[in-house]
């Protein structure tokens, strides 16, 4: 049955959504039913995604232990999954080096350079003039 | 999922929870309404992991460890899931399919999918898997020719699109007759035996061979296997009906 020009089909859209509700007697169920078992006969991928979730469901019903109920997770695992949309405490120093972008990075990587060989300069300093004094007093 | 539905509805606390309002919520800020999904999902996420590692060694320590790549995977990339989210599904349903498809529970899927033991599948589903064809039967398939084939095909082409898809699921995809009732809900996973059985025993080209074969019960299914095998590996199982008449439509 072509639907009429007049009632706005065209080659392009032969069939209109009203004419597919009248072919399933206005069962929208049907026709998605329809829709999706057409699908699946085509497609493989979908067909296996199907099946192993048919799979999973069955295997799901199995009750663990022998006790067929909602399970509770340890409080921890809880907290852990909550706190992954926090975002990351980082302490000052990785601030520095994670957020930063390259710019800045270029100028901290010197300053921390700078820093640790100064810190290991005034040691060095103070280890020498505790040397020197041992010596004088010998 | 009925199984799923009925522990939540038996569950003190997650009686009350409305999932599908709480999941339209969090896609419109999925950040501030995150704990609320985390604690109302946790339950249902860890159950169902718990239940799929049930038979893997250290079972609770993977069912956390899958628990915790689910919420990683909703949390992941600006929480894409949550806001990808149709919404006219179920959320526990959802949930389920990233449960299964979590890393650590991937073995088990793949071994549930190739069995190594199918006799220890089939003692636990109490479900009798179709026979191998044997080489006899396979030689009379051959000899037979293309005439046999091509009647087997339009015989099972001919079928309604949901007789089709039984049949693909159950020789195609190879799943049990429980696995099955879940999925077409026929009742009872007699009624899916009792269904097959009816719709081999209507195919004109097996019952014509069956006496001068000696085709016992098991090997009727295994010959049908063959050829549903078959016509879903050439692709031609899609219908085409639809197709053929727009394009009879189009030529008026």
């Amino acid at each position: 049955m072509a639907a009429p020009k007049q009632w706005g089909y065209s080659r392009d859209q032969p069939v209109g959504n009203e004419m597919l509700v009248s072919w399933a007697d206005g069962d929208l169920i049907e026709i998605l039913t329809k829709e999706v078992v057409e699908r699946l006969l085509t497609h493989p991928e979908e067909r296996a995604q199907v099946a192993a979730f048919a799979r999973a469901c069955e295997d799901t019903v199995d009750p663990h232990d022998g006790h067929d109920r909602i399970e509770r997770p340890r409080s921890g695992l809880t907290e852990l999954c909550v706190s992954m949309a926090e975002p990351m405490a980082l302490l000052p120093g990785e601030i520095a080096m994670n957020e930063g972008s390259v710019r800045s990075r270029a100028l901290t990587m010197p300053a921390i350079a700078f820093g640790t060989m100064a810190r290991a300069g005034v040691v060095l300093g103070l280890t020498a003039v505790v040397l020197l004094w041992m010596l004088r007093n010998l | 999922m009925r199984h799923l539905d009925r522990l939540l509805q038996r569950d003190p606390k997650l009686r009350g929870v409305d999932f599908q309002r709480l999941v339209q919520r969090a896609r419109q800020d999925p950040q501030a309404h995150w704990p609320e999904l985390v604690e109302a999902s946790m339950p249902v996420v860890y159950t169902l992991a718990l239940r799929l590692a049930d038979d893997l060694r250290n079972g609770e320590a993977m069912a956390e460890e899958a628990t915790r790549e689910v919420f990683a995977e909703l949390h992941d990339t600006d929480f894409a899931v949550v806001r990808e989210y149709i919404g006219y599904g179920k959320w526990p349903s959802l949930l389920l399919r990233l449960t299964q498809n979590a890393r650590v529970l991937a073995d088990r899927r793949s071994e549930r999918e190739n069995p190594v033991d199918a006799a220890a599948l089939l003692r636990k589903d109490n479900d009798g898997l179709v026979p191998e064809l044997e080489p006899r039967v396979s030689d009379l398939i051959h000899k037979e020719g293309d005439r046999f084939s091509t009647a087997m095909k339009r015989v099972i082409h001919i079928l309604h699109r949901q007789d089709r898809l039984l049949l693909g699921m159950r020789y195609e995809q190879g799943l049990t007759l429980r696995e099955l009732d879940h999925l077409f809900r026929l009742g009872s996973p007699e009624r899916v035996q009792s269904l097959l059985d009816r719709l081999v025993d209507s195919m004109q080209p097996i019952r014509a061979v069956a006496d001068a074969w000696d085709l016992d019960h098991g090997q009727k299914h295994a010959v049908v296997q063959h050829f549903v095998k078959q016509l879903y590996a050439s692709g031609s199982m899609e219908t085409g009906d639809d197709r053929k008449v727009a394009a009879a439509l189009q030529q008026q």
